[in-house]
């Protein structure tokens, strides 16, 4: 088990391609992740980059493992905020699985050292963005908070 | 029972947080109403009076659950002691709904343990409670349930 980890389940009513889309392709993260969006062709070995709105690189890795619509695993670093950055890789991981009724997402953000801030600082980012990407999924419409790029950020 | 102390530590043994598109008050009732509680818990919950008890009632798909009443204020803010029926309650659970930014209504449930837990419950049993919540934030957003996954 890694040092630092966060972990969120969640339960939505969609489907496992619905929802790696969604997680994936700009046309959706634009709308519910604060207006960023993911360049790669997700393949394992690939890079992965995530933009902020204006261009910038935020966060960064390669694609470790991508089964759609099952599982997609990315080594992490962030490239924006310095404290974080010196940190270096974490590793993210989507396993989606089709329940009965809904289909369940667990996001397991890791990072081999105790105490990492990084976890720290995703682990107060991730409650709001699946939030909303559920109710993006559910209702059409993503939660107002984190449908803009923090200002100044 | 005595009512336990309700100072709780600072520092959380495991948060669970979801954001709600709607008013506090349609997310209090989600959380008090007994039709909302039937269709999102699966059984009747009924909670005492602070020093008092609550109570989930078992059901066909859950054990049930309960404990005491530690706190209800302020408004939105429920402490209970959380435990199975053939345990005695040994935890600490924090209940906050809180209003947001944006006509948001944050819910957190804080979960506070009296004792190590096994490495396998605080990654595998925790994770429950966004879970739980998954069901009354698709009820309230969407006026459809979202069948207990469990």
């Amino acid at each position: 088990m890694s040092a630092s980890r966060f972990v969120y389940v969640i339960h939505i009513a969609t489907t496992p391609e619905k929802l790696w889309d969604a997680l994936t392709r700009p046309e959706f993260t634009r709308r519910y992740w604060c207006e960023t969006w993911q360049e790669s062709d997700w393949t394992p070995g690939s890079d992965w980059r995530a933009m902020t709105p204006d261009g910038r690189v935020a966060d960064s890795g390669k694609v470790i493992q991508a089964d759609k619509p099952r599982k997609l695993v990315l080594t992490w670093e962030n490239q924006f905020i310095p404290d974080l950055k010196v940190e270096g890789h974490s590793t993210l991981t989507y396993e989606i699985e089709q329940m009965p009724s809904s289909v369940k997402l667990t996001l397991t953000h890791e990072m081999d050292r105790p105490k990492s801030k990084l976890i720290d600082a995703v682990s107060q980012g991730w409650p709001s963005l699946i939030s909303s990407l559920k109710s993006l999924l559910e209702t059409g419409q993503p939660l107002a908070e984190t449908t803009k790029w923090p200002e100044g950020m | 029972m005595t009512p336990p102390d309700a100072n709780l530590p600072d520092r959380p043994d495991y948060v669970a947080v979801t954001y709600f598109k709607a008013p506090i008050e349609r997310v209090r009732r989600v959380f008090t109403d007994p039709a909302d509680q039937a269709i999102n818990f699966g059984g009747k919950t009924e909670i005492g009076e602070v020093g008092e008890r609550w109570i989930r009632h078992a059901s066909d798909k859950w054990p049930a659950i309960t404990g005491g009443v530690l706190a209800k204020e302020p408004a939105g803010c429920l402490v209970l002691t959380w435990g199975f029926d053939a345990n005695p309650p040994p935890d600490h659970v924090e209940f906050l709904i809180e209003p947001a930014a944006n006509g948001v209504t944050r819910v957190t449930i804080k979960q506070h343990h009296s004792r190590d837990w096994p490495e396998d419950l605080t990654n595998g049993a925790l994770q429950g409670w966004n879970a739980l919540l998954a069901g009354p934030k698709t009820l309230v957003e969407t006026g459809t349930p979202l069948p207990a996954p469990f």
